[in-house]
């Protein structure tokens, strides 16, 4: 698994590479504000599908919510599967509730919450925002086309643009939903770092 | 994009006293978090994570981490030119590795700052003391920054001098869009600028002539409150003062809620503190170029500089400000090779610099409008002129100073 996804990161214009999620095959702890166990791999076979990690307390993360809202709109349109992860969620989960309201996230998309980091883990991905672009199989297993940045709006930690020169993950969704591959398939996404549970995974 | 709406606005009232305070030498992890990061990572702080809890470490460790690994926290200007900085947080090497190994692990974290105690923003004293805007404003969730000037009526027991203003509620401020407050003693001169016809705007943040906005000072998220240095004070103009307040989108809807404190002058404060604003004149930066421009002033009587105010749009890359009396003769004051938002805070001098009459000071703006630029706006760059950011730079330069030879 590791390896499969590393390979990904190899290069930012690596071809799709299929990969298989962790087995078992539920994602250990990922769920709805709701408490209902979900899974971002079920679907239709071939159907597209977007997540996004995110933080109810990163300002950068924060600072994208509209584009993600403006984004999730736009996958929906072309009939893309959205969801927000918290991949660090607070233990006070209220929180995540009250953030999803406030940022306008409730209605836009589904948000997730991932204490125990299955899909962090499972994506490879680091930080908050990031955000992860695949294609479903027939039996969960999934290609990942797009992981990495939702726009450049950030170009490194403490240095915000008035307004991105990138949109990297829309992008990618036109890519996709015109069936091809993203121009690139990795780039840098600058946030808060998702802290892993050394109990998990 | 920039916009500016003019608000009048009404005092609600005025008080309170801060003091700096050095930073002692650090014993352990703890103690170089207390010393170092807690000031703005705290209920009292602007800065938007808190580290006055175990959780709050925890949850922003590894970022916590890398910052100070890669020197970009805490933000400080280590005076590898120019006069000492007062109460500056920079790290020693020591102290760093401190921090990153009790950072290394959770179960380090946890144990190294086990003991960390809350600290959360002090009730603020005088209700007598506050003013601010009779009215908020909603800030979008998204968009370009936002600045906002109030005219504020101030009331005839107002007190005559003082030495600063902080926000009333740090964690407020350090939680809402606002990035900076700035506070001018001249409004009628800035009104008359903001209706001229032909105007960019850039005057009217008073980037030009005796009355600077940020001529009370200056606060930013970085930092909510501006003290004077024990000694000196500005006087505090009758009538009313200018306010402006610069926002940016934080993602969500937000009241952007104004509120400040005077910090009052004591009796020993009285050196009257003025300001000299330094700026590039007739500014253009062509699209994908690096621009050095300087501007230069000649002082008509000896001056201490007691500190600097940094305001910068997203071209602004570099400050140095220099002196001298003979061309063989330059000294560096005070520079900042990689200006950014963290940056945006008063510097004062640990000693003020005494600057003779007749001494030529020259500030020096560094610009980059290349696809280099962190904070390029543009992609292909187009070309910049003074004005509003993002599409224009509103880059100022303002000295703090008082005549070296009156006092109160």
């Amino acid at each position: 698994m590791t390896g499969a996804l590393a390979a990904i990161g190899a290069s930012c214009h690596s071809p799709p590479s299929t990969v298989e999620w962790p087995k078992p095959a539920t994602l250990a702890g990922v769920a709805t504000l709701d408490g209902v166990a979900a899974d971002p791999r079920d679907g239709l076979a071939d159907s597209l599908a977007v997540v996004v990690f995110i933080s109810n307390d990163c300002p950068i993360s924060n600072a994208l919510a509209p584009e993600l809202c403006a984004l999730a709109t736009h996958a929906s349109d072309r009939g893309i599967a959205f969801y927000a992860v918290h991949a660090n969620p607070p233990a006070d989960l209220a929180l995540v509730s009250t953030h999803a309201n406030e940022y306008g996230l409730t209605n836009a998309m589904t948000v997730l919450v991932d204490p125990e980091q299955s899909l962090a883990r499972a994506t490879g991905a680091k930080v908050m925002p990031e955000a992860v672009l695949f294609r479903r199989g027939a039996n969960k297993e999934v290609t990942i086309l797009y992981i990495g940045r939702v726009n450049d709006l950030y170009s490194a930690l403490g240095r915000r643009r008035a307004s991105p020169t990138r949109n990297d993950l829309r992008d990618a969704i036109d890519a996709a939903h015109a069936g091809g591959a993203p121009a690139q398939s990795k780039t840098k996404a600058i946030g808060c770092f998702i802290e892993m549970s050394p109990t998990a995974g | 994009m920039l916009h500016r709406d003019v608000t009048h606005g009404g005092l609600i009232a005025a008080c309170c006293t801060m003091s700096a305070v050095a930073l002692p030498p650090a014993t352990d992890a703890l103690d170089a978090l207390n010393n170092h990061c807690v000031a703005c990572h705290s209920g009292r702080g602007s800065a938007p994570f808190r580290f006055d809890s175990l959780d709050g470490i925890l949850r922003s460790r590894l970022l916590m981490r890398a910052l100070i690994e890669d020197g970009t926290m805490p933000p400080s200007l280590v005076a590898k030119s120019g006069y000492p900085i007062a109460h500056d947080r920079a790290l020693d090497d020591s102290t760093k590795q401190v921090l990153l190994r009790a950072l290394a692990t959770p179960t380090e974290a946890r144990e190294a700052f086990a003991q960390v105690s809350q600290c959360d923003a002090p009730e603020i004293c005088d209700e007598r003391l506050r003013f601010s805007p009779t009215a908020a404003w909603i800030m979008p969730a998204s968009g370009g920054m936002r600045l906002r000037t109030y005219l504020i009526d101030l009331p005839h027991d107002s007190p005559a001098r003082v030495r600063g203003f902080q926000a009333t509620s740090p964690r407020a401020f350090g939680a809402s869009p606002i990035r900076v407050i700035a506070c001018a003693p001249d409004p009628e001169r800035s009104l008359a600028i903001l209706s001229a016809p032909n105007e960019n705007g850039v005057e009217s943040m008073g980037n030009v002539g005796r009355t600077p906005s940020g001529a009370l000072g200056m606060i930013t998220r970085v930092a909510p409150s501006f003290t004077l240095p024990e000694g000196f004070s500005f006087d505090l103009p009758k009538g009313s003062l200018t306010m402006e307040t610069t926002s940016e989108a934080i993602g969500k809807c937000a009241e952007v809620s104004s509120e400040l404190a005077w910090i009052e002058s004591r009796d020993a404060d009285t050196r009257v503190v003025r300001a000299l604003a330094m700026t590039p004149r007739r500014l253009r930066i062509p699209s994908g170029d690096t621009l050095l421009t300087a501007d230069t002033l000649t002082v008509a009587r000896d001056l201490d500089l007691v500190g600097v105010l940094v305001k910068g749009g997203a071209f602004l890359r570099s400050i140095r400000l220099e002196s001298s009396k003979r061309a063989s003769d330059t000294r560096v004051l005070f520079s900042i090779p990689d200006f950014r938002l963290a940056l945006s805070e008063p510097w004062f001098f640990e000693t003020p610099v005494a600057i003779d009459r007749d001494e030529r000071i020259t500030a020096t703006f560094g610009f980059d409008n290349t696809s280099a630029n962190p904070q390029q706006p543009h992609d292909p760059p187009h070309a910049v002129v003074a004005g509003l950011p993002p599409e224009g730079e509103d880059s100022v330069l303002i000295l703090l100073v008082a005549d070296r030879t009156l006092s109160r």
